[in-house]
């Protein structure tokens, strides 16, 4: 145990290398004649072939020991940076070797994606994460940028066509930039509307421990719903107001559509917000609020020079976890006809073609994952250096 | 600025903090209220700055009562220092300090400057301290910040609850001891609460020593020790003799007893023991005991024969015969 301990074996880049092995020697996509066939099952291994493919795994073996032996900081990392954008590369590699096997049979050719596929990109980035955690602002960017570049090359010349989601999204482009557009719109202003009014909630309940009370125990009640269950709720009474008012009608408002889902996207980010306003107040030390009184602060300089400032972190994490979470509830509003990346999945579900579910899937990942980024980076910038050690 | 309370009781419900209590400091002095946990010090200390205000009674402050004072304006100009320190920990250092100089609309350079010139007071070197963080500090230095932050618009009166309370006792008593000289270079009417009588006696002009929320009695700390109630003598405790011996130092007692004689020691013998004139009493009769002598030879810290201390001088001393 003491032995472990010294030596501080890095668990996270052995669990990437770990991730990337059973990528790079199970299978990594299926060549298929068109959506609906099994295909033919390669290797990430098989496609390489001696000389590239001895490199990956000296890289490997390399990477392995650096995590499993205590070495330098700036060395692991280094080898963990770079190993991070090896993966990334060689799966662009597998991927135009994997295209070019492809016969030019069938109506709609393609590599369908297998575990490989998301494997090698998955150890990418959690190698690439972990070295960035201490690395310097430039050396990050230029990671992100390393890591980046084979990609959009792939894309850029035609030969990522072959994969299938590709072939989908360019069966659908006008339609796949609509509904992303849409998707967009009902978080964004889900998280507006909830913020707006959780906000203020959570400051107001914070005042008195009986509002505080009604306020958790409502927005606890609304995440206990089911989002699905949450919309069809919602579905009934907003169609009758819509029938007894045509003001509130003609503004949109109907039982299915994009009202409900707002409604409910809105209602569900309420918890975060309010709760953590609530405990962001909450965690204001008292002996500094009874500072600022004693020196003269008014109630009103005591809120936005000391309240406010100290409880930011945890207001800001809310607004994070809403927004994440809004990402993907957002996708179920496609259910009660407010559109959205949810379109594709049910439709990829009904017509059982992974690849059109995964046409909405990775889009929604690589917003959720960008929501989050934003949100730390905002928080970065607008918390006090002063706290941020105890938050984040 | 003078202080006084003039009857001021708190009720909270149907107990007392406070009852009655009447006392007036005068400008520049500093007064020590010191009493067991739960006797209303902090409830007394308060109602100066209108953190608490009197069921019954009123505070005066140069005469006026605070009440008709604006309560941020009154508090502006009175610094207030506790336990738990409470720095803004998302503030640096700076603008922990820079709080009050802010809240007074002081120009951003007049408070740069205001800044340095605490931290140095305090001790804390502007360069390593203005960009520190609360959360890096300290418990003496994060106290320092909290008495320079009190300092800060150069406040008339200074209010302390208990602020060396939280420290270990070494740092207690260095902080004291630069409370006393940062004290002596600007003149203040200083409340300090505390529930240690040493720390009463080392730092107060003046002692109020209350109970159950009642002022039992107020005296210069000489006259405390001497005092016959038998509350006091209680809270004085059995060594409050040596208490007396404590505050007192050689140079003063021989200064007063003996006249300086360079050449003869008088008829009780030549003393082989020597003790310093900055030593206090208590020490000296510590020295006594230890070399089983009844007189010491005084010097000063440079060397030189300032008179001859007896234990008959130090029995007067401890008795109170013939001091303030
Ligand atoms: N806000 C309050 N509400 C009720 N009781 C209080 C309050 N503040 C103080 N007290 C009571 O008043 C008494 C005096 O308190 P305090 O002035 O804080 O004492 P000290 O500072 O001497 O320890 C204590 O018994 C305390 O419990
Ligand atoms: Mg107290």
């Amino acid at each position: 145990m003491r032995l472990i301990e010294r030596e501080r074996i890095d668990v996270v880049p052995l669990t990437a290398v770990l991730l990337a092995s059973v990528s790079f020697f199970g299978p990594f996509a299926a060549l298929k004649e068109n959506r609906v066939v099994d295909g033919q099952i390669i290797r990430g291994f098989e496609l390489l072939g001696g000389g590239l493919g001895a490199g990956v795994l000296i890289l490997g073996a390399l990477t392995l020991v650096v995590a499993l032996s205590g070495g330098g900081g700036k060395t692991r990392n280094l080898v963990y940076s770079f190993a991070g954008v090896a993966c990334l590369w060689i799966t662009a590699v597998l991927l135009v070797r994997a295209g070019a096997l492809l016969g030019q049979a069938g109506e709609a050719p393609r590599v369908s994606p297998a575990i490989g596929f998301w494997g090698l990109p998955g150890a990418s980035y959690v190698l690439i994460d972990h070295s960035r955690r201490q690395a310097p602002r430039w050396r990050s960017l230029m990671l992100t940028v390393c890591a980046l570049v084979p990609v959009c090359l792939i894309f850029s010349d035609g030969r990522g066509a072959a994969i299938s989601v590709f072939q989908e999204w360019l069966e659908r482009q006008d339609r796949f930039l609509d509904e992303l557009i849409v998707h967009v719109r009902l978080f964004v202003f889900a998280i507006l509307g909830a913020t707006v009014f959780g906000l203020p909630l959570g400051i107001i309940a914070s005042k008195n421990k009986r509002i505080e009370r009604l306020v958790i125990a409502f927005v606890d009640v609304v995440q206990t719903i089911p989002s699905m269950a949450l919309f069809g709720l919602l579905m009934a009474p907003l169609a009758a107001l819509s029938r007894a008012f045509p003001l509130l009608r003609s503004l949109g408002l109907r039982g299915i559509g994009a009202a409900p889902a707002l409604i409910a996207l809105t209602l569900y980010a309420l918890l975060p917000i309010a709760r953590n306003a609530i405990v962001g107040i909450a965690s204001v030390p008292l002996p500094a609020l009874e500072a600022g009184r004693g020196m003269g602060m008014s109630r009103r300089q005591l809120f936005w020079r000391i309240k406010w400032p100290l409880a930011l972190p945890y207001i800001l994490t809310g607004l994070k976890t809403a927004s994440v979470q809004a990402v993907g509830n957002a996708a179920v509003a496609a259910l009660i006809g407010a559109g959205g990346l949810g379109i594709m999945i049910f439709q990829g579900l009904g017509q059982a073609a992974p690849d059109l579910i995964l046409l909405g899937v990775l889009p929604l990942i690589l917003m959720a994952v960008l929501v989050n980024r934003g949100w730390e980076l905002v928080i970065r910038r607008a918390v006090s250096p002063g706290l941020l050690g105890e938050v984040l | 600025m003078t202080l006084e309370w003039r009857n001021a009781s708190k009720a909270y419900g149907k107990k007392r903090a406070v009852n009655d209590f009447s006392l007036e400091v005068p400008k520049g002095e500093l007064l020590v209220l010191v009493g067991p946990s739960g006797c209303g010090k902090t409830t007394s200390l308060r109602m100066i700055n209108r953190l608490v205000d009197p069921s019954s009674g009123k505070i005066l402050v140069d005469g006026r009562d605070v009440s008709e004072i604006p309560v941020t304006e009154l508090r502006r100009h009175i610094g207030y220092v506790i336990q738990q320190v409470g720095l803004f920990p998302h503030m640096n250092v700076a603008e922990n300090i820079g709080a009050v100089p802010r809240l007074l609309k002081w120009n951003k350079v007049k408070i740069q400057a205001r800044v340095r010139e605490l931290l140095d007071l305090v001790g804390l070197p502007a360069d390593d301290y203005s960009e520190a963080w609360p959360a890096h500090l300290s418990g003496g230095e994060a106290q320092r910040v909290g008495v320079a932050r009190a300092l800060a618009a150069d406040p008339p009166i200074l209010l302390m609850d208990e602020p060396f309370g939280a420290v270990d006792p070494l740092t207690r008593e260095v902080l004291q001891r630069e409370f006393l000289r940062i004290r002596s270079t600007l003149k203040k009417t200083v409340v300090f609460v505390t529930h240690d009588l040493d720390e009463a006696i080392r730092l107060g002009d003046c002692i109020a020593v209350m109970n159950g929320g009642r002022l039992v009695a107020a005296a210069a700390p000489g006259e405390l020790l001497l005092n016959a109630n038998p509350f006091i003598r209680d809270f004085t405790g059995e060594d409050r003799a040596l208490r007396r011996l404590a505050r007192l130092s050689v140079g003063d007692t021989i200064g007063q007893t003996t006249p300086i004689a360079p050449g003869g020691y008088g008829d009780s013998g030549t003393p082989t023991g020597l003790i310093r004139t900055d030593a206090t009493l208590k020490e000296a009769l510590s020295l006594m005991l230890e070399a089983g002598e009844s007189s010491l030879n005084a010097v000063s810290p440079s060397g030189r024969h300032m008179g001859k201390l007896t234990m008959e001088n130090l029995l007067e001393n401890a008795a109170g015969i013939g001091v303030s």
